[in-house]
């Protein structure tokens, strides 16, 4: 863009090239920003809302009795819900553990080298995510049970579970993004005297950010909000994913105390994507070569 | 130590890239294959031993026929949408005008959303008294005598629009975010070059942009492709079973409310065969299979 | 990082190790709207906990299919947590066949002691002679009606005595003056509808699940009639309290809890009504919420003293003003004062002293209620939504189907 506007011709009047590209820029982009807010928007509204608002038509576009309620009632009605927030964040950080590290190495291995069986391999990797993750939630829960997995208070087995589906999407996302990335600058770098292994931490995985980022995001989202398995495999230790549809996700007639259990759990990932945002915009002053 | 990348492949042996592998395959193996076989053995076992009576019975189910033509319109026209969509926000983004960044958070928020929200968002926006009719007649362009029923019976062609916007909404961000660390990783360099021999930005877009793209565009239409085929939770959410029906969602009704677990089993191993038939025929035809060679793909 | 991940580590160890207590697990499918949880972990339990120092009471919501699947693989994996379960009649015979839940014939001083207990509810908890489930709320269903809808009631038609063919008028003449299509209909799948053509039917004289009989099409002709004023949307209604609650529509027919649940949120906006008479008399499929021991239970001796404390009169009339169910103890009613809880009780039995079924499960061996169900869904889209009429070919054809479910035909 920048390029583009100093080569822009300095003629007669305004110039219209800048010009409409910027509009268009911002139109569009404001275009796209209110599709996406507006559901979110009323979201968050009738969690604010008494159940006499929420039910009225036309729905206030905001409420007039601005009310914490639904909140303190979500967060009252189940003694559980606060230690499972905790729970939530364990499952997906160890998840992102999980899919990073050993999908990762896989994604790399992919990108870089050529070996028999590879497309076999790659295949194989996406054939898992096209299986119905229905069919196998009860099996993977017995599996589980049998190794003493059920319901412990870390969640170790929600982990391992999540782990399935998050792999293969991050070998995806991974190898995708190493085959982006110069294979020359690896030699380069070893050229110069870094071992294999420091030219893959030093040159590579920066570049890589972005992406692994991207599959973070994913792998976390995915973990958080994940209720099916959850649901079968926990107890007395669910994690709030579970804890919310048990509470008030099925409820019929209570829409603004299931939109309070929505927006409360969207707080943290929301969070999370925030932070993580800012780390794949870092990358764009990042390394070019 | 060898000096090409290609001589220290071949002096390590040809067992390193396989190294990096195992803890993925054992993983899978593990946790997954495991499962996922006895879920497959269920679909053949009959109260007699093995059979293939259930496979028979989804062949002769109309809604079988039904729900594979609901499922394919759905995936072609949403995920074409999406693409669109997230390719948009992607180039936008990544021109990094100012706001960008928090552009792209929004972008990111639909993803972000639990499956309850995003069920309950879209059955209440879309009641004849929900907010989407809220909304138009705050702005004037809906009486609040007449409220659309957009969900009235009979109006397939609506529903699936219907569908369509909802999951396109929330479908963006992921394709959108595949899309961006694949243009973050090509260099300045080729849009500036491009410019500078005179080309305008569609030109650029089309030659340059696209086809270094490549790999992050087949990966994000194949992952939102098999995400579609397997849509269901938030068609049950708004519209029920068997309204509009595609392929897991039957699956699930006979699993879950029927009770045949076979049927469901059956259904599952079926809408597999399919997802798998799709890629392979996709990948061949974007000429993947051309040796097994470690770029180009 | 690293540390952060250490602390939750420890943390949640550490929480873990802190139940030194028993925790009585109970497992329901009842109760699942957050302000009937919320009165059931605040009013209820407390005082099972009291009388029971050191026990906790873990209770928890779960849908029918979680239930029987974590009932299940728990009894896979050898390891059963869950002691008492709250389920709904829909779903004994599968738990039983599923082999989950205890007999408890020889319990029965247990649990029931110096209590009469429904007879008809005790009746469909048994199976093969065992009693597997003890009944502590059922429910049938009711009318429940927006006030507005009061102005267009037909002239000479008391609310009280009101039958199908006046509701049909009175949908008209709605109709006829706003343009509303003003009843709603729960039409997801798998959801009310059968129990509500179902007590069509019974009003006409008929039996249930009987769809094809001479009674049975005249109730079939009623709703075909009603149809032109079902609220557009009523495929997509799984309960109808949002539509009720949204006024889309105004007038329902429902299973009298969630009826209770609408006119709770406002009497001065809602009223309820007796269900329909049909050409005989009031018909209503009733059903009901048990509660059963799991087989393998880990706290068995706790478990029964719960299913007892459950079925105690004073804490059913608690229950019954609590959420809107009708107690299945007759020594219950005692207990309730007058007031908006005793209403809805009180037109609910209106509906009881009618013709009343209950839901006969299913004897044949891979015979599913669900199929029933959906016999009833298909029929209602053919006849009504696509506009074939009555037809009784096709009346026919579905009934055989039913038919199959049974080892004997579950009418005459």
């Amino acid at each position: 863009m920048v390029s583009e506007m100093a080569l822009a011709p300095q003629g007669v009047g305004v110039n219209w090239r800048r010009f409409s590209g910027l509009t268009m820029t911002y139109l569009a982009v404001a275009g796209i920003a209110l599709f996406i807010l507006v559901p979110v928007y009323f979201l968050f509204i009738l969690a604010f809302m008494s159940k006499a608002e929420v039910y009225s038509w036309p729905l206030p576009l905001f409420p007039q009795h601005f009310t914490l309620d639904n909140f303190r009632f979500f967060l009252t009605i189940n003694p559980k819900i606060i230690p499972s927030i905790w729970r939530s964040i364990e499952v997906a950080l160890t998840t992102i553990l999980i899919a990073l590290s050993i999908g990762g190495l896989a994604g790399y291995s992919f990108a870089r080298f050529r070996f028999r069986g590879k497309n076999a391999l790659k295949l194989s990797v996406l054939f898992v995510r096209m299986y119905p993750g229905v069919a196998v939630a009860i099996p993977m829960a017995v599996l589980f049970m049998r190794l003493g997995l059920y319901d412990t208070p870390f969640p170790i087995a929600l982990a391992l579970n999540y782990g399935v589906g998050n792999i293969g999407l991050t070998i995806w996302i991974t190898a995708s993004i190493f085959l982006g990335i110069n294979e020359e600058l690896e030699e380069q770098a070893m050229v110069l005297g870094l071992s294999r292994m420091g030219a893959f931490f030093r040159i590579t995985l920066p570049l890589a950010a972005p992406g692994l980022a991207a599959a973070a995001i994913y792998t976390f989202i995915g973990a958080w909000n994940e209720v099916v398995i959850a649901t079968l495999m926990t107890q007395f230790n669910p994690t709030l994913a579970a804890v919310t549809y048990h509470t008030v996700a099925a409820a019929a007639g209570s829409l603004h105390l299931q939109s309070a259990g929505g927006a409360f759990m969207a707080f943290p990932a929301l969070i999370f994507t925030f932070i993580i945002k800012r780390y794949i915009i870092q990358m764009w002053g990042g390394v070019r070569i | 130590m060898a000096t090409k990348l290609g001589g220290l492949r071949t002096k390590l042996g040809s067992y390193y890239p396989y190294y990096l592998i195992i803890p993925a395959i054992l993983y899978y193996i593990a946790f997954w294959a495991i499962p996922a076989a006895s879920g497959v053995a269920l679909a053949f076992q009959g109260p007699k031993g093995f059979t293939l009576r259930y496979f028979q019975y989804v062949i002769r189910d109309p809604y079988f026929y039904q729900a594979l033509g609901y499922t394919f319109v759905f995936l072609a026209i949403s995920v074409t949408v999406e693409f669109i969509l997230a390719l948009a926000v992607a180039l936008l983004i990544n021109t990094g005008f100012k706001g960008a960044s928090i552009f792209l958070f929004v972008a990111l928020i639909p993803m972000v959303l639990p499956e309850i929200s995003y069920g309950a968002i879209w059955a209440t926006g879309y009641a004849q008294h929900g907010w989407l009719n809220s909304l138009l007649v705050h702005v004037g362009l809906m009486d609040p005598s007449q409220p659309m029923a957009w969900l009235a019976y009979g109006k397939i062609a609506r529903w699936m629009a219907l569908l369509i916007v909802a999951e396109a909404w929330r479908g963006l961000p992921s394709v959108m975010i595949i899309l961006l660390a694949g243009l973050q990783g090509i260099s300045k360099e080729y849009g500036e070059a491009a410019r500078i021999f005179g080309a305008t930005g569609f030109q650029t877009l089309r030659k340059i942009t696209i086809p270094l793209l490549k790999p992050s565009i087949q990966t994000a239409l194949i992952l939102r492709a098999i995400g579609a085929v397997q849509i269901f939770v938030i068609i049950t959410v708004i519209f029920g079973h068997r309204n509009l029906p595609v392929l897991v969602e039957e699956a699930v009704y006979y699993f879950r409310e029927l009770h045949q677990k076979q049927l469901g089993a059956a259904y599952a191993l079926i809408i597999m065969g399919i997802v798998v038939t799709l890629s392979v025929l996709y990948l061949w035809l974007s000429g993947s299979f051309k040796g097994e060679e470690g770029r180009g793909e | 990082m690293r540390k952060l991940f250490a602390f939750f580590l420890i943390a949640s160890l550490v929480g873990g190790a802190v139940l030194a207590e028993t925790t009585l697990s109970v497992v329901s499918r009842v109760f699942s709207p957050p302000e009937e949880q919320k009165f059931i972990r605040e009013e209820i339990i407390p005082l099972f906990e009291a009388e029971n120092p050191g026990v906790k009471v873990d209770f928890e919501i779960l849908t029918d299919s979680e239930m029987l699947d974590k009932l299940v693989a728990q009894k896979q994996a050898g390891n059963t947590t869950i002691d008492v379960l709250i389920s709904y009649v829909s779903n004994f015979a599968r738990l039983v066949e599923a082999g989950v839940v205890a007999d408890l014939t020889d319990e029965m001083d247990v649990v029931a002691p110096d209590r009469t207990l429904s007879a008809g509810f005790l009746a469909q908890g048994q199976f093969d002679g065992k009693q597997y489930f003890i009944p502590f709320a059922g429910d049938d269903y009711v009318l429940v009606i927006n006030r507005a809808a009061l102005d267009y009631l037909p002239a000479g038609v008391a609310l009280d005595s009101l039958t199908y063919e006046d509701l049909i008028a009175w949908l008209k003449n709605i109709y006829d003056a706003t343009g509303m299509k003003a009843f709603a209909l729960p039409g997801v799948r798998m959801g009310l509808l059968t129990y509500i053509v179902g007590s069509t039917i019974l009003a006409y004289g008929g039996c249930f699940p009987e769809l094809n009989s001479d009674a049975a099409q005249q109730a079939w002709d009623v709703w075909y009639r009603m149809y032109p004023y079902i609220n557009d949307n009523w495929v997509t209604y799984k309960m109808v309290n949002d539509a009720m609650l949204r006024e889309e529509t105004w007038i329902a027919i429902t299973h009298v809890a969630r009826a209770g649940m609408v006119y709770l949120s406002d009497p001065t906006k809602f009223t309820l009504a007796p269900i329909p008479f049909g050409s005989v008399d009031r018909g209503s499929v009733a059903g009901n919420n048990s509660l059963a021991l799991a087989e393998y239970a880990p706290n068995r001796e706790l478990g029964l003293k719960f299913i007892e404390f459950m079925t105690r009169p004073e804490i059913q009339a608690k229950i019954a003003q609590g959420v809107s169910f009708n107690p299945a103890v007759a020594e219950a009613v005692k207990y309730i004062p007058p007031g908006p809880a005793r209403d809805i009780i009180e037109v609910a039995n209106i509906g009881m002293s009618g013709r009343v079924a209950f839901i006969p499960g299913p004897t044949a061996e891979g015979g599913d209620w669900g199929v029933v169900k959906q016999v009833f869904e298909d029929a209602f889209y053919y006849i009504c939504a696509r506009g074939k009429g009555v037809d009784p070919v096709y009346l026919d054809m579905q009934q055989d189907i039913i038919n199959m479910q049974y080892l004997e035909p579950p009418c005459k």
